[in-house]
């Protein structure tokens, strides 16, 4: 199964109340992050962006969230996650599930090595609790502990 | 039976619904069924070969041509709205594999 949400989810790929004006600068500011830790090259920005628009809005995958991501060829360095909250929800585009206030982007080598982290993620997003203290936090390193900390309280639960 | 899961890529987006859907089917015991998580440029190669089909809801007007039963998911860490249109989802499919 690989990689778990916290070997993939670093401290720095993390932030809380950020502040963007549309899309594309939510796109560029969570790419940056995991530029800064070598996670992807530049490139896997523009393709992130490319995807979300060749591909349409269905990257929001519930409300207010955003999944985003390319290819592994598109400039992935490590397999990595990466999670912002918004200060001031944006509009992606999707028939329902706007605006957005937390944005999640992944960068997977393969196929197969991000799944463990992936049933992690999906896990947390499905709780409203989890979803509620994940959008009050307002300081990033809080908000990098209550995503460790929940992640670890949902594996023992199952 | 055979349960597609359809993104863009086919291991992110849809593999997360593969992860969901097999826990819901094991919760309610229901075996030979089959999830397979792919990207939308395969799944239009090989869409014969499935029963459901599952995405998200914005991904309809990618899914046009399929005769498949279609079950579209709004929000997808939602595990009751995913329990219900797949379930659902399942019965009409067995329906129309009768009918045949």
């Amino acid at each position: 199964m690989g990689f778990s949400l916290k070997e993939l989810l670093l401290e720095n790929s993390v932030k809380a109340k950020v502040q963007v004006t549309d899309r594309d600068e939510a796109i560029d500011y969570i790419g940056n992050l995991l530029i800064k830790t070598s996670s992807i090259t530049e490139s896997y920005i523009s393709a992130m962006k490319k995807v979300f628009a060749e591909l349409g809005p269905y990257a929001v995958i519930a409300p207010g969230i955003v999944l985003l991501h390319a290819r592994p060829e598109d400039g992935v360095i490590h397999a990595c996650l990466g999670l912002i909250t918004l200060k001031t929800p944006i509009v992606f585009g999707h028939s329902q599930n706007d605006p957005v206030d937390i944005v999640i982007a992944l960068g997977a080598k393969d196929k197969e090595s991000h799944i463990k982290a992936l049933a992690e993620l999906a896990n947390l997003l499905s709780n409203q609790q989890s979803l509620t203290k994940i959008r009050e936090t307002s300081s990033s390193k809080d908000l990098y502990k209550v995503i460790i900390l929940l992640t670890s309280q949902d594996s023992e639960r199952n | 039976m055979r349960i597609t899961t359809v993104c863009g890529m086919g291991f992110g987006t849809s593999m997360m619904l593969k992860l969901f859907i097999d826990d819901i089917l094991k919760e309610e015991g229901i075996k030979n069924v089959q999830v397979v998580p792919t990207d939308l440029g395969s799944f239009k190669g090989q869409q014969a070969d499935t029963d459901i089909v599952v995405a998200p809801t914005d991904m309809e007007p990618h899914l046009k041509d399929t005769t498949s039963v279609i079950v579209l998911i709004k929000n997808l860490v939602d595990k009751q709205e995913l329990k219900e249109k797949v379930l659902k989802g399942i019965k009409k499919a067995q329906a129309k594999e009768e009918r045949r």
